[in-house]
């Protein structure tokens, strides 16, 4: 099964690796704290030996890292694994702070084979919805506004591309209600496997940010278009706004003052009308890109852009601004449908060209910027980012080509390291958790990849990752997806559960 | 002193632009250095014409104007001899460069405005500059009574969005009657049919909405008053639909009226009238010779067609004849294009007023210059060439209302942004990058082989491995 032979030391035990970790786990279940339980595996590892990458651009050569009960407790050259620890053989292997996906819909099932699955709340895109809501008739009807939603509340274990990104290196994720002019608010999550049995688990942060997309129903319903949901969203967040300080007002003295009217929408947009919640904002090309900045600074938010397929044309623009870009690694393609005798504009050609060596750019001007990877519905230049969840992301290839369109970022001139940044601390940072996450250093959660070589050069394949302390193999990991082609791979291994 | 030549095309011989015509788009023209046109036929507009006449031209404006002018040491000459200079054309009714044009969900769309989605990338803004085009009124579509607010560029082509804005140009906004408003041409399936659905009702949408305005202007008011009394209120909710019609309220929006039959235009200026606002041009106002002494009387400004007419039953009584009529009777007019296609050639619409009119030619000029510049509160800045004005020039071969006229070169702020000879190698340089870039696709297609070779970026899966092969079933 450990076919990349990482090699364990088992205290005590001359357990056989393939047995690990389930089985052996349970077969050592007396010597462990009573707080595991035990299919979760071990409570302490000693990694030993390998070359570590700490994150924040720091590499040691022949450390240890220490995890105990899901968090990382020492990293060093002679860090002291507790009694009972694990011993995990990873010399000449890399050892990574786990890397994040920035940006997408992971746990909120769907995506996968035949992923079908209904979007959290029901609620379509402006105008195109399930049922047919009336047409809206102006900012007042709220058009496509879920800003009560969070993912948080609509996680599932049994979406398989929990796994398939776990195999890929990656241990956490950051996930948001789909549709919607305001789609809600994301949760930043740990990449747990079946064995918490519990979906809840997985959320690390509930509001990590809220998410903008740019929705138009036409001449159907307000807004049709792409002036008018900009329109609307200055509206909204001034609306936001006012209903705060009416409230507050109200509250603090209500004799004589007219009662101010409930509205689900506005309450949830507190925190980012404050400019405390980071909100995304779909910005592909430059000219999206100093559009939404303009826009964000006008409404006082702290924007987080997301595409950047043309961000290095704005590098400088979004350092001088202090803004974050998430940048997708579905990098521009010729569209396969496309009549092969047509032309396509150079606009396009040149931004297919350019994309992969956008993250470059972005990292010389220092401009912060994470990573994530959504096809886009079509290809072309002028395609927004942020559609719903469609074909285009099929549960396990799409994760493995995320490491793989890093690595062409890397060959056109990403430092590795940077690339690493983008992968782990970025991502932490621009949602307020790199406290917990994003590096490796003694207090923060155990989210670890040991691969068998450089993943950012070459053709490394990943040994293992940690997550919360918990160790999955990707071995297991693609039994597991291909089983669950056809059986749930997620219900059949937590049976007894419910959920 | 470094010298270009230019050469008209009535010397044909040698290229339009001499050795060293390229240097015109490269930074050497920054606005320190000095720019003089020499020798060439000033159509000024505002003050006659010079042949010969030069032009100097400091900091991106006009420094000199004259039979001779100064010519500074290192000042850049264009020797204009046989060349025809006039002013950058003003088209006070454009769609170009937006990225949506109309909010049609809604009667009243003025929460949106153009100015949000201004598209930088519109090859538009280029090849009318290359018509002689320098500034462009940006509007919001026809479909509703009241529309969106609009955004005045000029055709810096090459920057972003906000580099095309022309900053300090008054702002507007679109409101349309008759056919488009009310949706007379039906809605498409599955759209709910939009009040309203005749002239009356667009007439209402407009009144309502300005007694909405006042109405929201007054409760501003009637807070501010409470506070300052000490008495308990809650500051009432900004509207940013309202807020434009209040400005307009008080004399600082711009509104453009797109219409076209005289009854239409006599229902919105005495609906303006009651409300003591001025509408600043009706745009199109086909039926406009018919009211003439109307539209002089209330003050504003004509925005029409050369000759378009017939395209629909509210334009059958359109005459080639309207802007000489309504300029007989005092009304201000200017030709517009409303078309990426036809703002191209916007001086040779301009001289149909003096065929079917009896305009003279600088009449002709000032309605695609001045007068437009003077529609949209930019008549201080652009549309003439006047010392102290925006250098925004274009030079044609010929007399700009000849049909044989082509223009040659078209300057904005004093920059050569488009040039006969430029626009060669620009076009050569676009070829020559779009062949390399296929090439180089071309060949990494081969190196990846097979059947997505042809889809550059695919990564490789791993080899083996389950997700090569769901990776090739995509």
């Amino acid at each position: 099964m450990l076919a990349v032979g990482l090699t364990f030391a088992v205290p005590a035990f001359g357990a056989s690796a393939a047995a690990l970790p389930a089985a052996a786990a349970a077969a050592v279940g007396t010597q462990l704290s009573s707080r595991v339980v035990a299919d979760r595996g071990p409570r302490a590892y000693a990694i030993v030996g390998g070359t570590v990458h700490l994150g924040d651009g720091t590499v040691l050569e022949r450390a240890t890292v220490v995890l105990e009960d899901g968090l990382i407790t020492a990293v060093g050259a002679d860090a002291a694994a507790p009694a009972g620890a694990w011993e995990v053989d990873a010399s000449g292997k890399r050892v990574y702070p786990g890397f994040t996906t920035a940006f997408g819909d992971l746990g909120l099932g769907g995506g996968g084979a035949g992923g079908r699955g209904g979007p959290p709340g029901g609620a379509g895109p402006a105008g195109s919805s399930a049922g047919n809501p009336p047409p809206a008739r102006g900012p007042e009807d709220r058009p496509a506004t879920h800003s009560f939603r969070r993912a948080a509340d609509s996680l599932t274990l049994s979406d398989e591309r929990l796994a398939a990104h776990r195999e890929s290196g990656f241990t956490s994720a950051v996930s948001f209600p789909r549709n919607g002019i305001v789609s809600g608010h994301g949760a930043f999550l740990n990449l747990v496997g079946s064995e918490t049995g519990d979906a809840r688990d997985l959320v690390l942060a509930e509001e990590a940010a809220l998410l903008v997309r740019l929705e138009t129903a036409g001449f159907r319903s307000f807004p049709g278009s792409l002036m008018g949901v900009i329109a609307y969203l200055r509206q909204l967040f001034l609306d936001a706004a006012h209903y705060g300080e009416i409230r507050a007002l109200y509250e603090a003295d209500p004799a004589g003052l007219p009662r101010p009217r409930y509205d689900r929408t506005l309450g949830p947009l507190a925190a980012a009308v404050a400019g405390e919640q980071p909100v995304l904002l779909p910005a592909n090309l430059d000219k999206e890109i100093r559009r939404m900045a303009h826009l964000a600074e006008e409404l006082g938010l702290r924007a987080v852009l997301y595409g950047g397929h043309e961000a290095a044309e704005a590098a400088s623009f979004l350092r001088e601004r202090d803004i974050p870009v998430l940048v997708n690694l579905a990098w521009p393609e010729a569209d396969p449908d496309a009549d092969p005798e047509a032309t396509v504009p150079l606009r396009e050609l040149r931004l297919r060209d350019r994309a992969p060596a956008g993250p470059a750019a972005l990292a010389a001007a220092g401009v912060r910027f994470a990573f994530y990877r959504e096809a886009p519905a079509r290809s072309g230049a002028g395609n927004r980012p942020g559609g719903p969840g469609g074909r285009g992301r099929r549960g396990g290839s799409g994760s493995s080509d995320d490491l793989a369109a890093v690595r062409m970022a890397v060959e056109r001139g990403l430092d590795p390291e940077a690339a690493l940044t983008a992968l782990t601390l970025a991502p932490a940072e621009i949602y307020g958790v790199d406290d917990r996450v994003g590096t490796i250093a003694p207090g923060k959660i155990a989210n670890l990849v040991i691969a068998d070589g450089d993943l950012f050069r070459g053709e490394a394949e990943i040994a293992a990752v940690f997550v919360d302390g918990v160790i999955h193999h990707p071995s297991d990991e693609s039994e597991e997806s291909e089983t669950a082609t056809e059986t749930p791979a997620e219900s059949r291994r937590a049976s007894g559960d419910p959920s | 002193m470094k010298t270009f030549l230019l050469s008209s095309s009535r010397r044909r011989a040698g290229p339009v632009l001499a050795a060293g015509g390229a240097l015109l788009l490269s930074a050497s023209f920054a606005s320190t250095q000095d720019l003089v046109i020499r020798g060439a036929t000033v159509l000024t507009v505002t003050n006659g014409t010079l042949s010969p006449g030069s032009i100097r031209i400091a900091d991106g404006r006009i420094a000199e104007v004259g039979e001779t002018v100064s010519i500074p040491d290192g000042a850049e000459v264009i020797e204009a001899d046989g060349l025809f200079v006039m002013p950058g054309i003003v088209d006070a009714h454009s769609h170009i460069a937006a990225e949506s044009i109309n909010e049609g969900s809604v009667a009243v769309s003025s929460m949106t405005g153009t100015g949000d989605v201004v598209d930088p990338y519109d090859v538009n803004i280029y090849r009318e500059l290359a018509g002689g085009v320098t500034t462009s009124n940006i509007l919001h579509g026809s479909a509703n009574p009241i529309g969106g607010l609009n955004v005045v560029i000029k055709h810096r082509w090459g920057a972003d969005a906000e580099g095309l804005v022309f900053a300090g140009a008054p702002p507007g906004i679109k409101f349309a009657l008759g056919e488009n408003p009310k949706r007379s041409r039906g809605t498409p399936p599955g759209v709910e049919r939009r009040y309203p659905a005749t002239r009356m009702g667009v007439r209402e949408v407009i009144r309502q909405a300005f007694v909405e305005a006042r109405a929201y202007r007054q409760a501003f008011a009637d807070y501010e008053s409470a506070k300052a009394r000490g008495e308990p209120a809650l500051p009432p909710r900004r509207d940013l639909k309202l807020e434009p019609l209040v400005e307009i309220l008080e004399g600082t929006r711009m509104v453009h009226a797109h219409c076209y039959r005289q009854d239409e235009i006599l229902q919105l200026l005495r609906l303006a009238e009651e409300f003591d606002f001025r509408i600043a041009t009706l745009q199109h106002v086909l039926e406009g010779y018919k009211v003439a002494d109307e539209i002089a009387a209330h003050g504003a400004g004509a925005s029409t067609f050369s000759d378009w007419w017939a395209y629909k039953v509210e334009a059958y009584d359109a005459i080639p004849h309207n802007a000489a009529l309504m300029a007989e009777r005092g009304v201000l007019v200017s030709i517009n294009s409303d078309s990426a296609e036809e703002a191209r050639h916007l001086n040779q619409e301009a001289a149909k007023t003096v065929k079917w009119g009896g305009m003279t030619e600088e009449q002709a000029l000032a309605t695609i210059t001045i007068n437009a510049a003077i529609h949209l509160g930019i008549g201080d800045r652009v549309g003439s060439i006047e010392v102290g004005k925006d250098a925004d020039l274009a030079v044609f071969d010929r007399h700009p209302l000849s049909t044989f006229a082509v223009n040659q070169m078209t300057l904005v702020d004093g920059e050569v942004l488009f040039s006969v000879e430029n626009d060669r190698e620009m076009r050569e340089a676009a070829a020559a990058e779009r062949s390399a870039l296929e090439e180089k696709f071309a060949a990494e297609a081969e190196a990846a082989g097979g059947s997505r070779g042809s889809r550059r970026g695919s990564p490789p899966g791993r080899p083996g491995g389950p997700s090569a092969e769901k990776g090739a079933g995509r």
